[in-house]
């Protein structure tokens, strides 16, 4: 009892304004600033998460640039490839491509026809047979050349060249067109391009002969020397083709594919456009 | 002489004294303020950390529609990627059979003649006949010399006469075709 009571006696207004002001800042500190500090603390976790976001959102703009470009690049490649690869509304319009072009290389079509369309790629795009026959000069790979601008989309599957003589050639070329396929003839961009200047890959003209079999019919007796006669500087030779009656000729004359170029005393020279036979008298 | 008669803890304490309790209360008085201090102080880093995560989350908003725009700019390029390949798997063209025959049909050479000449993806053939055995070696090196391999599949005398009819067959595109189309 005594000691309570010195206790009470001890404790003056001054202790309690002292342990008021520790409780108070003990208040302050666990209410205020600590729920402060942990906010702070989050926050902080927050705004670098978000800063991390942000540089791999910026990493990803920064792609943008990039990104337009190639896609400018990439529409411009279509509208080219748009405006050369035809459509299955534009047949027609490649058929007479490949037509006009032909007469710009003095060649001349006997055969161009198509089959019906074939589509593949899940309708996205189609094939179309096509069967081209022409005959001319020695610029036909000139126009095979060309006609690759002008549908680039032909596949050759087979094309066979022959030689028919005097400079002409004859070429028959199978190949499947392929076209891209669109819901309306409005949406199909193809153009045929100006042919602009000839190409100049060429044929040796030279360098191909008759098919061998007219000038094995020379040789397998099909044309045979029956005589000559000499009168001064004239000479004339007697032949006799396939049994038949007897001609005479004299040089410059033509037998056949054949021109007479010499006659000598036992037979004569013929040139198959470029290739010189003697056929002798018996021989 | 004079007798204090006061208790000690009434008694006037010396000038170079200081009475326990107001130690003590001083010293709660700058705890309770720096508690005060800190507590204003951390607020204030609040509110900055909360007004810079606002301006954040607005950037973080605006670069998501970025971002958003970005990928479909992407989609849109995937697209156009797929349509191009497709388009490129229809081009083909006329010029690799061009070059052929321009490569196999511009030489010439004494007492050989070329027939024909038939163009396949795979192969050029060549069929013609000749008079002299050197010439069709002389073309056979030639061709060689163009293509990925040339090869004679034929050579036939043909009977009580000088000619030879050959057929020779050029593997893939002739090279020189081929750096021409590239």
């Amino acid at each position: 009892m005594l000691r309570l009571s010195r206790i009470r006696e001890r404790i003056t207004w001054q202790v309690v304004v002292a342990f008021a002001l520790y409780v108070a800042a003990a208040v302050v500190l666990a209410a205020r600033f600590l729920p402060l500090r942990l906010k702070a603390g989050r926050l902080e976790g927050e705004l670098n998460q978000l800063a991390k976001t942000e540089q791999q959102l910026g990493r990803l703009l920064d792609q943008a640039s990039g990104l337009e470009a190639r896609l400018a690049e990439l529409q411009a490649r279509l509208d080219d490839y748009a405006g050369s690869i035809p459509s299955q509304y534009d047949l027609q319009k490649a058929l007479t491509g490949i037509e006009r072009l032909a007469a710009y290389y003095d060649l001349s079509v006997q055969t161009l026809s198509a089959a019906p369309l074939q589509v593949y790629q899940d309708g996205k795009a189609g094939q179309v047979t096509l069967w081209l026959e022409v005959a001319g000069g020695s610029l036909l790979p000139s126009y095979l050349d060309h006609l690759q601008e002008l549908v680039p989309s032909l596949h050759v599957q087979e094309l066979n060249l022959s030689y028919l003589g005097e400079g002409r050639f004859a070429l028959s070329l199978a190949g499947n067109m392929h076209v891209v396929l669109v819901p309306s003839a409005e949406q199909s961009s193809y153009e045929l391009p100006s042919f602009g200047a000839r190409k100049t890959r060429e044929l040796g003209a030279q360098a191909f002969g008759l098919p061998f079999d007219s000038i094995w019919k020379f040789l397998q007796g099909g044309v045979r020397v029956l005589g000559i006669v000499t009168a001064g500087n004239e000479k004339a030779v007697l032949v006799q083709e396939n049994g038949e009656a007897g001609r005479w000729l004299r040089v410059g004359d033509r037998l056949n594919q054949a021109v007479v170029i010499d006659i000598s005393h036992n037979g004569l020279w013929l040139d198959l456009d470029g290739v010189e036979l003697r056929l002798t008298i018996g021989g | 002489m004079k007798i204090n008669l006061l208790p000690k803890e009434e008694r006037p304490l010396k000038h170079s004294q200081v009475r326990w309790e107001f130690l003590v209360g001083l010293l709660g008085l700058v705890a309770l303020a720096a508690a005060l201090s800190f507590s204003w102080l951390e607020g204030v880093r609040v509110e900055s950390l909360e007004a810079a995560l606002r301006d954040a989350q607005v950037r973080e908003a605006r670069l998501q529609v970025q971002v958003r725009d970005v990928n479909a700019l992407r989609q849109e390029i995937a697209a156009l990627e797929a349509q191009e390949d497709l388009l490129q798997g229809l081009l083909g063209g006329t010029g690799h059979a061009a070059a052929a025959l321009g490569a196999v049909g511009s030489f010439s050479l004494e007492r050989l003649w070329i027939e024909e000449v038939a163009y396949t993806p795979q192969a050029t053939t060549v069929t013609g006949y000749t008079r002299d055995v050197t010439s069709l070696s002389a073309y056979l090196s030639r061709l060689q010399a163009l293509g990925e391999g040339a090869e004679l599949k034929q050579a036939q005398p043909m009977d009580s006469s000088d000619f030879q009819v050959f057929v020779i067959e050029v593997k893939g595109v002739p090279r020189v075709a081929a750096v021409e189309q590239n």
